[in-house]
């Protein structure tokens, strides 16, 4: 189609040119040029923007992880894969007090089973303890419905303590983990239709 | 295909490809704006060029409250100078900062930070700190906008607080509004006449809930609880003092609506549900609030200022905690959490410490020339009184090897001096207690019961005055039992099923107006006519 589109403009400045019609040649060539550089100009190739510094990460868990199911992935959830019957493995990213905090979250058939911490810059005495295993164990629940953050002391099933001091921290891992039950829940249903 | 048309044509698809283009562009500068940061409406610059932050600084709680424009600040005449300060880890750090003096400000408006006894910097994420009147008054509070040459990064726009030589918390970034807590006049506070023991009082019905700490399932208290049950009067604003040196004052509403961490890392702790990390106080050594100050005693003997011994007993002197305290007075009310009182003078706490006990409760300890009834265990509060001590201690002249226990006689008679004795009680839930006679005078009630028991056909009639074992049980918190195997020191046992343990049976201290026997000490009565369950020279109880 494009290249259709710019032959014809070309065809016709070059015919108008010819002629002399002026404003019609100039309204062309305006025409080509705001199509060429809006549609091509900072975006050398088609292919979909992800976070450049992620990419070697990406690019890993491809190789390790055969099945991808790029129908369910999205600005934020930028990797889904099928690990295995009812299983599936997530790279998310959620920002963060400081920085974007990349996650790899598995998802099982009820229940998430598995959230690591591939990348992250929160400051050290803070939201730095989100690399710690006892703050992402405690993510490790039920998928039926979505987790909540809370502070010092949990009530309900969904919830989540906050690490002391690193609220909003906390609040990245949980959300990241929310995006990854509701793809669970696309994925289900796709399953199902 | 008409040339009209053709034309026609060709400007329908000359717009097509403009609008394309132009939704290309559109979404290229989104997503542009989108993974960029911009800075947040101000244009970092360095000197020469100026600075520009949307909004105004809040100057509260003076007569006139007042609001100066960020851009104002910016453009008064400011000061350039280093700053030193130490954060709560101990790491030191030397800036240069450039800023507007606070002095500057409140100058225009006809005041002097000196003219405050105490302001609070206030942060756009609630973090504030009050900067009290030993900094106003000696030290220049800079509001600057440049640290070491540099702007200030994008979260701590637009003003960030240096004072030199202090604790960093007071560096406080997003300044968004100055508060003065009192204006020229000392604010009214009540002066502290007492001062509670804190972990007796956790153990003393202030209901405890789980606190999350990082990978840790502590346990917390709320402050309203303690304020409410031990604050007479007074709010002003609660004054910390942590076992490291760190002292601050807080906001009364702060403090009574947070939470008080009391086991696990860094305990005594405080906190609130919505308060920064940076404005809890870590191992609360005492909390001053109205009237009523509390102290830690565990974090008092981690502070190590205070530090005393009472034979091979350590715990913090009396004197420098009631001094830590503010509590000032000649005559001192010392109460445990059952209701027991005790006065001691000024001058005899000299001789005593505070201790913590095997069951985390904090208690008095004095040395043996004093009456052993100061030596009060589970100690809740200790209060100054007004007027000279009710009750004279007791003489003791000469320290024996066999301390005695003062008990006075039901009928008003002369005290009997009475050998110390110990009774062990077996099988409880948590274990086993021992209870001795120094423990039974304090915390039991001592009772008369007559008996007239048959023995070699002929009626034995006997005073005796002791204490009810179910009042012992009762203290032991022994719900309920099937059985007591009441056992002597020569082994000898007897086992009483429940319904046999009425409310005249009772472990006898004195019989007929005399200690029972040296070799006897103390005898289980009942009101019985024969005294074959009388167990002379109990040495435990055993509960089934």
């Amino acid at each position: 189609m494009t290249g259709i589109v710019i032959k014809i403009g070309v065809d016709k400045i070059i015919k108008n040119l010819g002629k002399g019609a002026g404003l019609y040649t100039f309204l062309c060539i305006l025409a080509l040029l705001f199509f060429v550089v809006g549609k091509y100009g900072n975006n050398p190739s088609s292919a979909p923007e992800e976070p450049s510094v992620f990419t070697p990460i990406f690019l890993e868990y491809d190789q390790q992880y055969e099945e991808r199911l790029p129908a369910f992935e999205d600005a934020k959830v930028h990797r889904v894969y099928k690990l295995a019957e009812g299983r599936y493995g997530f790279l998310v990213t959620e920002m963060g007090y400081e920085s974007e905090i990349l996650f790899f979250i598995e998802v099982g058939e009820d229940a998430i089973e598995h959230v690591d911490v591939l990348s992250n810059q929160e400051t050290a005495d803070y939201g730095g303890y989100v690399t710690e295993t006892w703050f992402l164990d405690r993510l490790l629940l039920s998928t039926e419905e979505k987790l909540k953050v809370v502070r010092y002391r949990k009530k309900n099933e969904n919830e989540v303590v906050a690490i002391t001091g690193a609220t909003q921290t906390s609040k990245a891992a949980v959300k990241a983990v929310n995006r990854c039950i509701d793809k669970r829940g696309d994925i289900k249903n796709d399953e199902t239709i | 295909m008409t040339k009209q048309f053709r034309r026609i044509l060709v400007l329908l698809m000359t717009c097509a490809m403009l609008m394309t283009g132009c939704q290309s562009a559109d979404s290229q500068t989104a997503k542009t704006a989108e993974t960029t940061s911009a800075p947040a409406a101000a244009e970092q610059t360095t000197e020469g060029v100026s600075l520009h932050y949307e909004g105004s600084l809040k100057f509260t709680g003076m007569a006139e409250p007042f609001e100066v424009a960020y851009d104002d600040i910016y453009a008064m005449p400011f000061v350039e100078t280093s700053v030193h300060s130490v954060s709560s880890s101990g790491e030191e750090a030397d800036n240069t900062v450039k800023g507007v003096l606070l002095e500057t400000i409140l100058a225009e408006h006809g005041m002097s930070q000196k003219d405050f006894s105490t302001i609070r910097l206030i942060a756009g994420d609630g973090y504030a700190i009050d900067v009290t009147a030993d900094l106003l008054n000696n030290k220049d509070i800079v509001l600057a906008y440049e640290f070491d040459g540099a702007a200030l990064e994008e979260k701590e726009m637009p003003l960030r607080a240096a004072i030199d030589d202090v604790r960093s918390m007071y560096y406080v970034s997003n300044l968004v509004e100055i508060a003065a807590i009192s204006e020229g006049v000392e604010a009214m506070e009540s002066v502290p006449a007492r001062m509670v023991m804190l972990e007796t009082a956790y153990a003393s019905g202030i209901e405890t809930e789980p606190f999350t700490y990082y990978e840790s399932e502590d346990k917390s208290v709320l402050m309203s609880d303690l304020v409410d049950a031990y604050v007479s009067e007074g709010k002003g604003n609660p004054a910390f003092k942590a076992n490291d040196g760190f002292e601050k004052s807080e906001d009364y509403d702060v403090v009574y609506n947070g939470y008080l961490k009391i086991t696990g890392e860094d305990a005594p702790l405080f906190t609130g549900k919505d308060l920064p990390k940076g404005m809890n106080v870590k191992s609360v050594m005492t909390l001053g609030v109205g009237d009523t100050t509390f102290i830690s005693v565990g974090s008092a003997l981690a502070y190590g200022q205070m530090n005393g011994t009472v034979g091979d007993v350590e715990g913090i002197k009396l004197i420098d905690a009631l001094t830590a305290a503010g509590i000032e007075g000649d005559l001192f009310k010392f109460s445990d959490n059952t209701g027991y009182e005790v006065e001691i003078t000024k001058e005899e706490l000299a001789s005593g410490i505070l201790r913590l006990s095997d069951d985390g409760t904090a208690a008095a300890k004095f040395d043996e020339s004093m009456p052993k009834k100061y030596n009060v265990k589970h100690l809740l509060t200790i209060e100054a009184v007004a007027g000279e001590a009710t009750m004279e201690a007791a003489d003791v002249s000469e320290t024996t090897d066999t301390a005695n226990v003062s008990t006075e006689g039901t009928d008003g008679d002369a005290a009997v001096e009475l050998p110390e004795w110990t009774v062990t009680f077996d099988g409880l839930s948590d274990g086993s207690f021992d209870l001795t006679s120094e423990k039974a005078a304090r915390k039991l009630t001592l009772i008369s019961l007559h008996t007239e028991h048959t023995k070699n056909d002929e009626k034995k009639p006997n005073d005796w005055e002791g204490y009810r074992v179910l009042e012992m049980l009762e203290f032991l918190h022994v719900e309920d039992f099937s059985a007591l195997v009441i056992t002597a020191g020569d082994g000898y046992e007897v086992e009483l099923p429940k319904d046999q343990i009425d409310e005249d049976t009772i472990l006898a201290v004195i019989k007929n107006g005399e200690p029972v026997k040296a070799d006897n000490l103390v005898q289980l009565v009942q009101n019985t006519e024969f005294s074959t369950t009388w167990v002379k020279g109990v040495v435990k109880i055993t509960v089934k």
